[in-house]
This record gives C-alpha cells, sequence and structure tokens, in this order.
C-alpha cells in the first residue's frame, strides 16, 4: 500500500493506496505519529481491503485526534471497505463522507 | 646469558695471561690481544643474538598457546560478556600492555565495553578513543600529547582496531601504553590476528545469545499457548435442547479468538465469541482480560441482560484497549429454555447468522461500535425464536476474509449458501463442512485466527 500525505494548514490528507492491512499499518502509525495532526482525513477511495489491525489504526487515530479537539474523517470509502464498516459498526463511530471535498467542510 | 658473558671474558682474560708470559716481542703481543678480545666480543654478540633468538622462540610459542587458548575458550565459554573479558585479557597480556580493551557496539546503540584491568579509562574517556576513530577507517595510534591532556593519566601510546562482527554489529580491541617501547610491526600484526580470533569468538557468542534468546521466546510462546488452551471451555453441561459444537483455530501460536460458555444454576446458559484486532500475543493477552470481564459480569450482575454485560465490559476495558490502539468485537447470547429463544447483544462482530428451520438465513447486524473504541456502546438486547431445528452460526471474521490465492475473498454469502445445505445436520457437521470449505478454498493458508460456533436446537 502507498500513503501520500497531503498537507493543509488545519489538516493532514492520507492519500491510501492498495490493500490495507496488519502489514501496512505502520507506514499510516508512523505518519501521524510524526505530525501529531488535529484533524485528519483519510481518503480511501483506492483502498481494496481493511482488516481488523487496519480499522484499529483508523480507531486509535481517531482517539487521539479527538483528544486533542480535532478529528479523523474518512473519505471516498470504496463499497467493499463500506461493508466492513457497516458489518462492525465502525460507522457509528467515524464520520464518513462521500469526497475528500466535503470533508474540508467538517 | 650471563654465565657465558662471564666465559668471554675469562677467555679474554687467560688469553691476556698466556702472550704476557710466553710472548717474544710486544707487538706479537698486542696481536694476540686483539685477536682473543674480537673473538670474545664476536662470542658475546653471538650469545646476545641466541639470547634475543630463544626470547621471540619463547614468545612465539606463548603466543601460539594464547591463540590457542582463545579458539578453545571460545568453543567452551558461549557468554557474550564472558568472550569480550577473555579477549582483553589474551590481547593484554600477548601485546604486552597497561590496558586492553574490546567494545562492541549493537544495532539497537547499546554498548559493551570490557577493560583489562578494570577501571583504567573510564566510558568519558574511552568515548574520545573512539571520536577519534571517525577519521581511521580500520586501525590508529594514538597521539600522547593530545590523549594525556584528556585523560589525565599517562598515555604513552595506543592502538586501535576496528572489525565488524555482522550487519550492524561493530568491535573495537584497543590497547594502551606499550611496555618497553612503541607499537611495532610485529606487535600490530599481533593485534589484528587477535582482532580476527576476536571477530569469531563474538559472533559464535552472538549466535549462542541468538539462538537462547529464540528458545527462550518459544518456551515463552508455547507457555502462552497452553495457558490460551486451557482458557477455552472443555465441556460444559449444556441445556438439553441445545447442541454446540465450536473450534477455534489461531492463525500464529496464540491468537485473539476468543469463544466460552457459561451454565450456572442461577443464570441462563451463555454463549459468546469474540475476536480482538490483530494477532499474536498482543491480542492473546486482551482477549484474556475481555474474556474475564464478560465472564464476571455474566456471574455477578444483578439484571444480567446481555447489552447490560457488554456495555459493563466495555466500560471497564475501554482505558487498557485505548492504551493499546486495540479493540474487540464480541457476540454474546443466552439461551431461555422456557421461552425457547435466545436473547443476544451484538458489539460490532460479523458474521453472525440465524437459520430458522422453516425459513430463510439471516445476518444477525452489530448495534454497536466494537468494544474499546466509544467510552460507551450502543448495542441493545435483541430476543430471537429459537425452535427445533433452528441454527445459529457465529463465526469470526478470519472465515469469510479467507481468501483464495487469487486474492478473491470467501465472503459471507458463501457461508450462508453451506448453512442452507448443511442446517439439517448435527452442530458439528454444519462447523467441520464450513471449516472445511473455507480451507478448501484458501488452499490452507489461513492469515487470520479462525473461530466457528455451532448451536443448534435438537
Amino acid at each position: 500500500m502507498t500513503v501520500i500525505e497531503e498537507f493543509h494548514p488545519d489538516y493532514l490528507t492520507l492519500h491510501l493506496d492498495g490493500r490495507f492491512d496488519a502489514h501496512e499499518t505502520p507506514q499510516v502509525r508512523q505518519s501521524l505519529a510524526t505530525h501529531t495532526p488535529k484533524n485528519v482525513h483519510i481518503n480511501l477511495e483506492k483502498v481494496t481491503f481493511l482488516d481488523s489491525a487496519a480499522l484499529a489504526t483508523l480507531v486509535q487515530a481517531m482517539k487521539n485526534c479527538r483528544e486533542r479537539g480535532g478529528d479523523v474523517v474518512l473519505c471516498n470509502m470504496p463499497q467493499p471497505v463500506r461493508i466492513i464498516f457497516e458489518l462492525t459498526r465502525l460507522d457509528k463511530a467515524f464520520k464518513i463522507i462521500n469526497t475528500v471535498h466535503d470533508a474540508t467542510q467538517h | 646469558m650471563t654465565l657465558l658473558n662471564t666465559n668471554a671474558a675469562t677467555l679474554v682474560a687467560a688469553a691476556t695471561n698466556v702472550d704476557l708470559t710466553s710472548a717474544g716481542s710486544s707487538a706479537e703481543m698486542k696481536s694476540t690481544v686483539d685477536t682473543a678480545t674480537q673473538v670474545a666480543a664476536a662470542m658475546a654478540q653471538l650469545e646476545l643474538e641466541l639470547d634475543d633468538m630463544a626470547q621471540d622462540l619463547i614468545d612465539s610459542q606463548d603466543q601460539l598457546l594464547a591463540l590457542y587458548e582463545m579458539n578453545r575458550s571460545t568453543r567452551l565459554n558461549a557468554d557474550l560478556h564472558d568472550t569480550l573479558q577473555m579477549m582483553a585479557q589474551q590481547a593484554q597480556r600477548l601485546l604486552r600492555v597497561d590496558c586492553a580493551f574490546v567494545a562492541l557496539t549493537m544495532p539497537d546503540h547499546d554498548l559493551q565495553f570490557v577493560q583489562v584491568p578494570d577501571g583504567f579509562v573510564d566510558f568519558e574517556q574511552f568515548t574520545c578513543i573512539c571520536d577519534e576513530s571517525n577519521n581511521a577507517t580500520q586501525e590508529w595510534q594514538l597521539d600522547p600529547e593530545t590523549h594525556n591532556a584528556i585523560f589525565g593519566i599517562a598515555i604513552k601510546n595506543g592502538y586501535m582496531r576496528r572489525f565488524g562482527i555482522r550487519a550492524g554489529v561493530c568491535a573495537i580491541l584497543g590497547a594502551l601504553n606499550k611496555k618497553n617501547g612503541a607499537f611495532r610491526s610485529p606487535d600490530i600484526k599481533l593485534a589484528r590476528s587477535i582482532a580476527d580470533r576476536a571477530a569469531s569468538s563474538i559472533e559464535t557468542a552472538l549466535l549462542v545469545q541468538d539462538n537462547l534468546s529464540q528458545a527462550r521466546l518459544q518456551t515463552e510462546i508455547a507457555l502462552a499457548q497452553r495457558i490460551q488452551a486451557e482458557l477455552l471451555p472443555k465441556s460444559t453441561i449444556l441445556p438439553d435442547q441445545i447442541q454446540l459444537s465450536v473450534l477455534s483455530v489461531p492463525a500464529r501460536e496464540v491468537g485473539g479468538d476468543f469463544y466460552d460458555m457459561q451454565a450456572l444454576p442461577d443464570r441462563p446458559f451463555a454463549f459468546y465469541v469474540g475476536d480482538v484486532s490483530g494477532k499474536g500475543l498482543s491480542a492473546a493477552m486482551l482477549m484474556a482480560v475481555t474474556r474475564t470481564a464478560i465472564r464476571t459480569h455474566h456471574r455477578y450482575i444483578y439484571d444480567p441482560q446481555p447489552a447490560t454485560i457488554l456495555d459493563r465490559a466495555n466500560y471497564d476495558l475501554y482505558g487498557d484497549f485505548t492504551d493499546v490502539g486495540m479493540f474487540a468485537t464480541v457476540f454474546y447470547g443466552q439461551y431461555l429454555p422456557l421461552s425457547n429463544e435466545i436473547v443476544y447483544a451484538n458489539c460490532g462482530h460479523s458474521p453472525v447468522i440465524y437459520m430458522p428451520h422453516d425459513g430463510e438465513p439471516q445476518l444477525l447486524e452489530a448495534d454497536s461500535p466494537p468494544i474499546g473504541v466509544m467510552d460507551t456502546t450502543f448495542c441493545s438486547t435483541h430476543r430471537l425464536r429459537f425452535a427445533l431445528g433452528d441454527v445459529l452460526l457465529v463465526t469470526s471474521d478470519g472465515l469469510n476474509e479467507a481468501g483464495a490465492p487469487n486474492g478473491e475473498l470467501f465472503g459471507i454469502e458463501r457461508m450462508i449458501a453451506l448453512l442452507k445445505q448443511y442446517h439439517s445436520n448435527s452442530a458439528q457437521v454444519i462447523r467441520d463442512a464450513l471449516l472445511a470449505a473455507v480451507n478448501d478454498f484458501s488452499k490452507g493458508v489461513r492469515h487470520d485466527d479462525q473461530t466457528v460456533l455451532v448451536l443448534k436446537h435438537i
């Protein structure tokens, strides 16, 4: 999986591409630990699969951002990924929007 | 040597005496004396050379014995610190220096420093020596004028040699204050030879250390595996109407999946399946505490409603899960024999499939995120008719997310199709059929823990 960081004045956007599983979580954790953003937008448009370790990474990012007074916004969720969030009811815990552009409104 | 020199002097004196008594002319006498003196001087020189050669021979023999001793000690001595100590001792003795040391830097920047005699230089002084090495690639000598000021001790001279052991592991052999002179070519050759021996000895000690660590880890994992197996229920008295078959297979030695059953006299029969995010030892540890929290609430809570039990467990564990960045999905159910019902609550667990004997399979979706995600759950207690022939299938996502070699996932639809095909069989047959189908689909490759619980009303 590739992770592209895009810096904005108020938030960090991570564009993820590929299979997001336990092998790939360290680079996302590293990026978030390095920049310690208050707000993070995670673009999942090109993510083909998430496992529980990836979900745990997103949950941890959400908790950290909320502690700093910000939040994690998940954007462009493809259908297979959306199903995983619905089955685990993590869709109740996250802010999920359709486009990266919409995320800037949050 | 002393004896030989005395003999040479006696010879000169004897020759002089003979000449004084028997010679006819002073010229002849002087010539004879000169010859005798020259012979005596030549003999003395030869004796000196012989003495040096004998000493060299003794030294060489000593060095060979010492190197042999180093090799032998390497085989006998597996401890890394002892190996470094022995290398420093031998270097000090063979190189004839006031102090010898061996320093070892590890990939994690851990430094081991052993010197003989202990305390000759302190750590700061040693750091000064190593800083100097930045300009020298493999071996270098200390400038005594510079270092006397830094060390505050009398450093006459010093020789250092750096040598690699393996990737990320580097060592320095150092010798300070050569007795009787400077470090000459034979000393440096000997130091190189000692460094070569030291490299192989240290490598052996590191290998032994690695193997020991690996063996210790394997033992601990085996112990964890046994403890986890002990935590899973072996036999539980089931309600008469219930057939239950369950199996959990971790992807590694231990895993984060768990299941449990509780049959207490004053409580409804309870069963639950959980899945801690991640795999391995960390997941296994959290699996144990999650199971304990649920068990405790099931046993002691005043009104053991499924949603209340999971909410209390979440309350207990939220902080711990947050600290370690993990969560756990849990499906918790109770069978009520009087009303032939299952009551359940579901925190993020999937898939759970209910198949009534007279209807189509239904997916029982969670209504709350997993335990540990938020400080409160949103789950409710749901009721389900559970009559003769009804089947409930609860698995971990290690089954529906099992992948074929082409990347395709097994999926929930295949599980539903299998349940429709096998639901009239016993719980164990359904369980085994599902596991076999998943195993066949993924060609035996298991990336995640797999747990199957089948409950059937008989």
